[in-house]
């Protein structure tokens, strides 16, 4: 595929969801949707 | 005929060769990097606020960080096909917008002299396999065999390494037993059960289609990626501790290896994929690693060497390495390794301890053929957010641009990748993690 059709491609992408520029929530740090016990679940194999 | 390994018999003995046609790679999921993905991560927030709707911006960025691949003189990477992009309903055609950004991809790739090999499910699927109970809905299994028969059909003349499934076991006790992942359910045993008995199905019936119809020059190669943790007691003849490794070790490794591998599903794959970080050990039924929340200094007093996440255990690599080779007698990858850590003499330690291994299995007899380093970039890690930092390139995620830098490790992987070797450790001899 050309760049150029690439660029379209990129340009046509509609992000669908991130009000701001970051990867913060808003209510910086505090989890919404993942309670506090899951924050202790033991990860016994990982997660990569 | 297995691949020479050779020991250096030059001046510099401590030189480990690889051999010819090796594969040094990096590693990188979806939702960890891509940003901009519908899947049931979008609405999810980690435990530090983060979340991926943005992560490292790969879905725009992907030149460049192929371009980083190859300044570090890679030569494959593994990363995966966004299944919530590119099907927007169950059996629906293959969005040709998205696939063909995944083919220029590829072709960007094979441009660098770069291997890829791509992953089918890393821990995420689409809201309407979602909305329909994911992998304990036996209806995913067809469902996904489709994506991949499309998938096969669209890519063969790119990919010959097929990675259907990341992490199984990961996936189903972390979503269906400890609650971290979406759906955040919590010791749903049952469920636990069905969704590693549905994905091997899945396996089994993907990788018949793989072998078939994925011919395209070069013979396709498939297999899951098991992800091996040790879990061992602490105190040997602790009934308490034996009992409760035992039970992880039954649950997540024999377990999910018999289903994806045993009787004759063994015969849908061509390889296994290895992720493999260290160990768990338990005590009074408590893990103790810095990834269940057991503080660091605690560890530090039992005498445990940690990065972020798990314990080190690098000899365990020969052990199951070895282990796998005598039980399967397939080839294996290692999909996965990697350490979170800012020490990056830690890290360095950790990966060279981890290839010594790792040659030492391969001058056993066990035939392997590449390995990946996880991550090419800091990037989301799941429930945990942006805190672990697996990457060889750092990401400055308060900066909007997202720029990329080289850590110090980056430097020492490129020059393995460069030479096919692990060189001396210029810093001199230190003793080994384990």
């Amino acid at each position: 595929m050309a760049g150029e059709e690439v660029a379209g491609l990129r340009a046509r992408e509609q992000s669908p969801s991130p009000p701001a520029s970051s990867n913060q929530a808003a209510g910086h740090g505090v989890p919404l949707n993942n309670n506090h016990s899951s924050a202790k679940a033991a990860k016994l194999c990982g997660s990569r | 005929m297995l691949p020479a390994v050779k020991m250096s018999t030059t001046a510099q003995k401590t030189v480990l060769q690889f051999p010819e046609n090796f594969l040094w790679g990096t590693a990188t999921s979806p939702t960890q990097v891509e940003g901009h993905v519908e899947n049931e991560w979008t609405s999810f927030t980690a435990q530090d606020g983060g979340h991926c709707r943005i992560a490292c911006d790969n879905y725009h960025r992907y030149p460049e960080d192929i371009e980083w691949m190859s300044r570090l003189g890679a030569n494959a990477y593994r990363f995966g096909l966004e299944w919530s992009r590119l099907q927007s309903a169950p059996f629906a055609a293959l969005n040709q917008n998205e696939l063909a950004r995944y083919i220029h991809l590829l072709d960007c790739l094979k441009a660098k002299g770069i291997t890829p090999m791509v992953v089918l499910h890393h821990f995420s699927n689409p809201p309407w396999i979602n909305a329909a109970g994911g992998w304990t809905n036996a209806t995913t299994i067809p469902a996904f065999v489709d994506f991949v028969r499309q998938l096969v059909a669209a890519l063969k003349e790119r990919v010959f390494l097929w990675n259907t499934f990341n992490e199984p076991d990961t996936y189903a006790c972390v979503a269906y037993l400890l609650g971290g992942f979406p759906p955040q359910r919590k010791w749903k045993l049952g469920q636990f059960r069905k969704v590693i008995e549905h994905m091997a199905r899945a396996h089994e019936q993907a990788g018949r289609v793989i072998q078939r119809d994925g011919h395209a020059g070069r013979k396709p190669e498939v297999g899951i990626a098991k992800n091996w943790t040790f879990f061992h007691a602490y105190k040997r003849f602790s009934p308490w501790d034996r009992t409760t490794a035992f039970a992880c070790h039954y649950t997540f490794n024999k377990f999910v290896l018999d289903a994806f591998l045993g009787g004759g599903r063994r015969r849908a794959s061509t390889f296994i994929g290895l992720n493999y970080y260290g160990r768990v050990r338990f005590h009074h039924f408590r893990a103790m690693i810095p990834a269940s929340g057991t503080p660091v200094k605690t560890l530090k007093d039992f005498g445990f060497v940690c990065d972020d996440m798990v314990e080190r255990y690098p000899r365990g690599l020969v052990k199951i390495l070895t282990y796998l080779h005598r039980k399967f007698r397939l080839p294996v990858y290692i999909t996965e390794h990697g350490a979170a850590s800012s020490d990056e003499a830690f890290r360095e330690r950790d990966l060279r301890d981890n290839l010594t291994a790792l040659h030492r299995a391969m001058a056993g007899g066990v035939e392997v053929r590449g390995f990946f380093y996880w991550s090419l970039l800091d990037n989301f890690e799941w429930q945990f957010g942006y805190t672990k930092k697996f990457g060889l390139l750092a990401v400055d995620f308060a900066d909007e641009k997202l720029p990329r830098t080289m850590k110090p490790l980056a430097e020492v992987y490129a020059q393995i990748c460069r030479t096919n070797a692990l060189g001396a450790d210029p810093a001199g001899p230190k003793p080994a993690l384990d």
